[in-house]
């Protein structure tokens, strides 16, 4: 961490204050990317980018101005605060604008390491070595792989800076590596693409690329082959990928903006049991080595751990400090931001609780069914709950997977699917910041032929 | 095209903007590329190398794409489905370009019964694999229609303005993805 970037923060917020701003808070991030991908055994891409700059919010009378630079040069820095300052100036009063309230701040956790030095250190060769591995694992895994779509590895370092006229100053630094390869398989007459990726704070946490690989081919080759079915209502299961993207479905309809705006299927549902008490889903801003770990959030307040449902009850949604302000209640300290952009509310760690069955026996009890594996579309409907995706997948008979299935879509709707949730897998799995288990639903409808 | 909002003289690369032809009576004819991927094929760029702005690495877009008008009136083709559904606007959709699938979600859509425009449909989802559903094209109407001027095109990140448009088309066989079974079809 850098005492200057620190004191920089510091600063742009006095002379904030000093300019004439009620309030003041610097947002100050620096961060470095890398990424290789590899094609035929050889290197494709390789990039390298590094990154800095300074959000800054200013209140003038309750009203809001914002302005962020990339440019640390002195002379630059100080007529940026006076841009922030007119900004405000020229924009209309709202009585709810403001830093978030001195009690809300609460006290920041310790959340372990996020930085890990292997990773900050890691050498373009380890990336280059690690895809060209990922490449030929993928092409060795079956005859029927004939080309691939991308593959390679990267990294991030980021450290992030805040400062505010409340009193709160601090900052963190942590680390991302990741691998992913997406493999094209062909039978002659179909193409059925696939990818895998895991990405992790720490280089001794992440899969081995033969792993991901593995996977990859695995889930393209398997698919090989897929055909529609009839159309039919079969009970529905989603492989931890895909139950990751369902929950982060119903965490979107738990942000606090939409549910203020009533343009949320769940607004006037908290408190009632929206599912059976086997589901709980969870934003945790705590997650050990999580990638959406951190100790504060995007304006200071202390990141928590959230049961947004718990044991089947909707319990909270999710608030930063403006919108908790318009909702009349207290943020949960969820929001997020990037040094360019002003705090808007956004998950942090986001899962599905466990539960204790294995995914085999959670296939086993359907009789016929469909297993998802990929989906295709965006196809849900925040306010009304409409769900319909394009759906992959293996089609489910007496209990055991057989043969793939494309070309379909699954529907329902959320209210509903939520309720009919009546098998969770112990196999919670994160690739990123959002986690899930195997889920099944009793039933929804599939559309094919 | 004049005045069409995916027009540009040159491409962000400085290559003169062209009028391409992609398919052609039903052949695929040609692709859309920028320099680097024209000199991997053994091509010449075909003026699509565009970005999103000074902050991006130009790759092949599209600029204004459609579907050239037949001869079929748009009443006749509704006039000739006995059941099917009319599509009069889509909201959000994916295409995987590597095998065609596609799912697109349909905003307004219409039942059409015995050639009759019918009671409005809500959920609908066509989903189906592009060079299939392009072989299932069996009327293609009279009235070309540009969208309104309001079509963004995303792709790795990076948004640029385009133009769509296409006539009235009928396509057979379309699978329709909804909650209800035995609907229309």
């Amino acid at each position: 961490m850098s005492a200057a970037h620190a004191a920089l923060a510091k600063k742009l917020v006095q002379r904030a204050l000093k300019r004439g701003a009620a309030e003041a808070e610097a947002f100050l991030q620096v961060g470095r990317q890398a990424d290789v991908r590899v094609r035929d055994g050889e290197i494709e891409d390789l990039t390298q980018a590094t990154s800095k700059g300074v959000g800054l919010r200013v209140f003038v009378k309750r009203r809001l101005g914002f302005a962020w630079t990339s440019d640390f040069d002195p002379s630059t820095l100080d007529s940026f605060v006076d841009r922030a300052i007119a900004l405000a100036e020229a924009s209309a009063p709202n009585p709810l604008n403001g830093l978030p309230d001195e009690p809300d701040f609460g006290k920041w956790p310790d959340v372990g390491p996020l930085f890990d030095d292997a990773v900050a250190s890691l050498p373009p060769e380890w990336k280059i070595n690690a895809s060209l591995e990922m490449e030929k694992v993928v092409r060795a895994f079956d005859p029927r792989i004939k080309t691939i779509e991308s593959v390679g590895a990267g990294e991030s370092v980021s450290e992030v800076y805040l400062a505010s006229s409340a009193g709160v100053h601090g900052s963190y630094r942590g680390t991302t590596v990741y691998l992913y390869a997406a493999p094209v398989a062909t039978d002659g007459s179909q193409l059925q693409t696939s990818y895998w990726y895991d990405a992790k704070r720490f280089l001794g946490d992440l899969w081995a690329p033969e792993a991901v690989a593995k996977e990859a081919a695995r889930r393209a080759v398997r698919l090989l082959g897929a055909t529609k079915v009839k159309s039919q209502k079969v009970p529905v299961v989603f492989d931890p990928t895909m139950a990751a993207s369902f929950v982060g479905t119903i965490a979107a309809a738990a942000n606090g903006d939409s549910v203020y705006k009533k343009s949320s299927f769940l607004a006037a549902k908290k408190g009632k049991a929206i599912a059976p008490a086997t589901v709980s889903i969870v934003d945790d801003g705590l997650l050990p080595k999580g990638i959406g770990t951190s100790p504060f959030d995007g304006e200071g307040v202390a990141t928590r751990k959230t049961a947004i449902v718990e044991k089947g009850v909707l319990r909270s949604f999710l608030y930063d400090a403006f919108t908790a302000r318009k909702a009349k209640t207290k943020t949960t300290g969820n929001a997020s931001r990037g040094y360019r952009s002003l705090p808007a509310i956004g998950t942090n760690n986001l899962y599905l609780e466990p539960g204790t069955r294995s995914p085999e026996e959670i296939i086993r009890e359907v009789g016929t069914g469909f297993y998802v594996t990929a989906m295709l579309g965006h196809g849900a409907n925040l306010v009304t709950g409409e769900y319909s995706r394009g759906a992959n997948g293996l089609w489910i008979e007496n209990g055991e997977l057989t043969r793939p299935v494309q070309e379909v879509t699954v529907a329902g709707n959320l209210t509903d699917m939520l309720q009919d949730i009546d098998a969770i897998g112990r196999d919670l799995e994160f690739h990123g910041s959002t986690g899930a288990p195997t889920i099944r639903f009793k039933e929804l409808t599939v559309s094919g032929e | 095209m004049a005045n069409a909002r995916g027009s540009l003289n040159v491409d962000d690369e400085g290559t003169q903007a062209q009028f391409k032809v992609l398919i052609e009576r039903g052949v695929l004819k040609g692709y859309m590329y920028d320099s680097l991927n024209a000199k991997l094929m053994g091509q010449q760029s075909t003026g699509s190398g565009r970005r999103e702005s000074f902050k991006h690495l130009p790759m092949p877009r599209m600029t204004n794409t459609y579907l050239a008008p037949g001869e079929d009136s748009h009443e006749d083709i509704i006039k000739g489905v006995g059941k099917g559904v009319y599509c009069a606007n889509f909201g959000g959709g994916q295409v995987d370009i590597t095998n065609g699938n596609f799912v697109f979600e349909v905003s307004e859509a219409y039942e059409i019964r015995g050639g009759k425009l019918g009671r409005p449909l809500k959920g609908v989802t066509l989903i189906g694999v592009g060079p299939e559903a392009l072989k299932n094209v069996t009327r293609v109407g009279n009235n070309p229609q540009p969208d309104p001027g309001m079509g963004t095109c995303g792709k790795d990140g990076q948004s640029v303005p385009v133009g769509v448009g296409l006539p009235t088309v009928r396509i057979d066989n379309m699978t329709v993805g909804g909650t209800r079974l035995g609907g229309a079809k």
